[in-house]
């Protein structure tokens, strides 16, 4: 699934862990029996004017302007926002902001009455892409970039980073060993890891004493 | 309000995340964690049917969110569950493809037994097909796609393997850390299993 370019299906896994997410809602009108929703709630209705978190993938079920809840827009895009207008978004660190930035946006680019969430995704992603081909480019096996990268980021940047490689080693014609498969080799590694432990498991009280003098 | 903090699908979305934090090859199946989103989906199911049947008597529709809710989350649980399972067989998949027909025993523990069932017919249906291509002789697609610069490899042995047949009727025994100049093609499935290393 590695060189699959990335659009979210039914079974995609960044998807579900984006609808996971919790959206503060407030409540328009009392519901009856859904007070399990509101940690804080003392009836078993929702009261009118309380503010819950509910999960996407619940509000997206819901029509946009459906008369129960009111969704407000997390507070991260109106930081953002000022950024984007000074064109220094290359500066933020969007992991840290949120690890699904854009996947998030997307999602609630409808709820956001003044307009401007889908045009920060946009504009934010339009002013980094160049950003992430530098660093990608100039990525060395031990000089990896601090900034923690939005989920779509950290793939562009990852791909970048071994088309980078493959082309290095292509140029150099390093490449024609046939090598162990990765598959094999993580197991190979993990049962050898395995075999240790197993080894330091069943130390003997005596090895255990004779340990600190030697 | 026991229930409170604990959200509807948590469990399902649980396993979907614990797949993905794992690493390459695959990890235990999740019995118990499976069963759990099951019997949750069940009594979701059940509370929606006597609500709805409780809706067609009264025509009440003050209820109307919460069925709308559990529906939510049924889907949902669907969802991460169905994905739970499409996600490993298509790590079982990578298994054909990269350890050979035949699976590791540990690796095999790791698979319920529908899973093992999968895993055979896959491989035998992936082996006749590549049995009946290349007029006639077949040829393996697991193997390395890159053109070869030499028909003779040298290769050292990684572990003991025993006795190997070579394609002429030669056989030649494979010791750990002895030096084998060998045809490309019939050893790269064992460089690929890391049974033996290529050197030159």
């Amino acid at each position: 699934m590695d060189n699959q370019s990335y659009f979210p299906n039914y079974y995609a896994v960044e998807d579900i862990f984006v609808t996971q997410e919790k959206v503060e809602c407030k409540v328009n009108t009392k519901l009856l029996k859904m007070g399990f929703l509101d940690p804080g709630a003392e009836t078993d209705d929702l009261n009118s004017g309380r503010t819950v978190n509910l999960p996407l993938w619940y509000i997206k079920e819901l029509k946009v302007n459906n008369p129960y809840f009111t969704v407000n827009v997390p507070d991260i895009y109106k930081n953002v926002h000022k950024a984007v207008c000074e064109a220094e978004t290359t500066h933020i660190e969007l992991g840290k902001l949120h690890p699904y930035f854009y996947e998030y946006g997307r999602y609630l680019t409808p709820y956001d009455r003044n307009h401007v969430v889908g045009r920060i995704v946009f504009e934010t992603m339009r002013q980094r892409v160049r950003h992430l081909l530098d660093i990608s480019k100039h990525t060395t096996e031990d000089g990896k970039p601090e900034h923690r990268l939005d989920d779509i980021e950290q793939k562009l940047y990852d791909s970048g980073v071994k088309t980078n490689a493959m082309f290095t080693n292509w140029l150099q014609m390093k490449s024609n060993k046939i090598r162990v498969s990765e598959l094999v080799h993580e197991h190979s590694k993990k049962r050898k890891r395995n075999q240790i432990h197993f080894d330091g498991g069943s130390i003997s009280p005596e090895q255990l004493r004779k340990r600190p003098t030697i | 309000m026991a229930k409170s903090n604990k959200m509807f699908a948590d469990k399902a979305f649980e396993l979907v995340k614990e797949l993905e934090r794992s690493s390459q090859t695959i990890p235990p199946f999740d019995d118990d964690g499976v069963r759990q989103v099951l019997e949750e989906i069940k009594a979701i199911f059940e509370e929606n049917c006597a609500q709805a049947a409780n809706y067609s008597t009264s025509g009440d529709r003050t209820l109307w969110p919460l069925l709308n809710f559990r529906h939510a989350a049924l889907q949902r649980n669907k969802r991460c569950l169905l994905t739970y399972l499409y996600k490993r067989l298509l790590r079982i998949k990578a298994l054909r493809w990269e350890f050979g027909p035949i699976i590791p025993a540990d690796i095999k523990t790791s698979l319920c037994e529908p899973e093992v069932n999968f895993f055979n017919t896959y491989s035998k249906s992936l082996a006749s097909y590549m049995r009946s291509i290349g007029d006639g002789q077949g040829i393996d697609l697991t193997g390395d796609l890159r053109p070869p610069k030499s028909l003779y490899i040298e290769v050292r042995c990684l572990e003991d393997y025993g006795k190997f047949e070579l394609e002429d009727g030669e056989v030649i025994y494979l010791k750990k850390n002895s030096q084998h100049y060998l045809p490309r093609a019939q050893v790269e499935t064992l460089v690929r299993q890391g049974i033996l290393q290529h050197i030159a």
